[in-house]
């Protein structure tokens, strides 16, 4: 892989912590024709960079943007 | 076209799994209501008797429950392959003027686009359609707490269209459950999955798309 393809290392330090304290260890996240996944699969994933971990990095950016915006206030507020 | 629906119910993963006991609940109201209906699942799930079914019984409603990508929504898993049931550029045509609803992933993007014909509407995800699942409650899926909160918004499209909603309103009532859950969440002191769960439901909110005929009606 690219140097420049490879994810921010505080980005994915923060998407790493945001996991392992949001989803405990009973559950697992379907993630569209991706598959089931564990908590220490979406690890396993997010540290190799893979198209898997990527999504789940994208999810969790998206989620923080729309936090921080305002998005989702505004929105959840309408 | 005929007052009826097709529903697609593979059951081979864990997610088709998931769905299928889902879709059950549809079934369920249509039931009820009286309305024809023809389910697709396994040995039945093929893409011959998909199309069989489509030129037959020519119904106005189709709902998908499966795997997708941005080119194809899929089957049954046959002989360890997942059969391709419409395909963008192959026979994205049998679609042409049906109310379609694929809860599938990526769906929404370009095989959404080209499904419509001239009046047709079609409801999918631009991304990939994602929920959370409680291990405990894998044998019962309808008693996973945690998945119905994805799942039940979901279903609401197509029980929505049979009440014989606009597909607006039906794709609005879906968001507006899934805002519900949302703030059902954040309510909720001891919910073990509260901010996972927000950001699977502001994914899927974010995905869920709808193309074509707004005003389309199954009844």
């Amino acid at each position: 892989m690219k140097e420049e393809n490879k994810l921010d290392k505080d980005i994915k330090k923060l998407v790493l912590y945001r996991l392992d304290a949001t989803i405990p260890l009973h559950f697992k996240l379907s993630i569209g024709n991706k598959g089931v996944f564990t908590k220490e699969e979406l690890k396993g994933h997010i540290e190799k960079e893979d198209e898997i971990g990527r999504i789940f990095v994208d999810m969790q950016l998206e989620f923080i943007k729309a936090s921080s915006s305002g998005k989702i206030s505004e929105i959840l507020a309408k | 076209m005929n007052n009826n629906f097709l529903i697609t119910r593979p059951n081979y993963d864990d997610a088709t799994g998931y769905l299928f006991y889902y879709a059950k609940e549809v079934i369920d109201y249509a039931k009820k209501i009286g309305v024809e209906f023809f389910d697709l699942v396994r040995p039945k799930l093929t893409k011959t008797n998909f199309i069989s079914l489509l030129d037959k019984k020519d119904p106005v409603l189709v709902l998908f429950n499966a795997h997708g990508d941005d080119k194809r929504i899929y089957g049954d898993k046959i002989k360890d392959k997942e059969e391709v049931l419409i395909e963008e550029g192959k026979n994205n045509s049998v679609l042409f003027d049906r109310i379609v609803y694929a809860r599938a992933c990526y769906s929404g993007l370009s095989l959404g686009e080209n499904c419509i014909g001239k009046k047709g509407c079609f409801i999918g995800y631009r991304t990939p359609f994602s929920f959370l699942i409680d291990e405990r409650w894998s044998a019962k899926p309808l008693n996973d707490k945690t998945a119905k909160l994805f799942l039940e918004p979901s279903n609401l499209i197509a029980i929505s269209l049979l009440k014989g909603n606009r597909a607006e309103d039906a794709f609005d009532k879906s968001l507006n459950m899934m805002k519900k859950n949302m703030m059902k969440l954040m309510k909720v002191e001891k919910e073990p999955c509260t901010m996972a769960s927000m950001m699977v439901l502001w994914n899927n909110m974010q995905g869920q798309t709808i193309l074509g005929n707004k005003n389309a009606k199954f009844k």
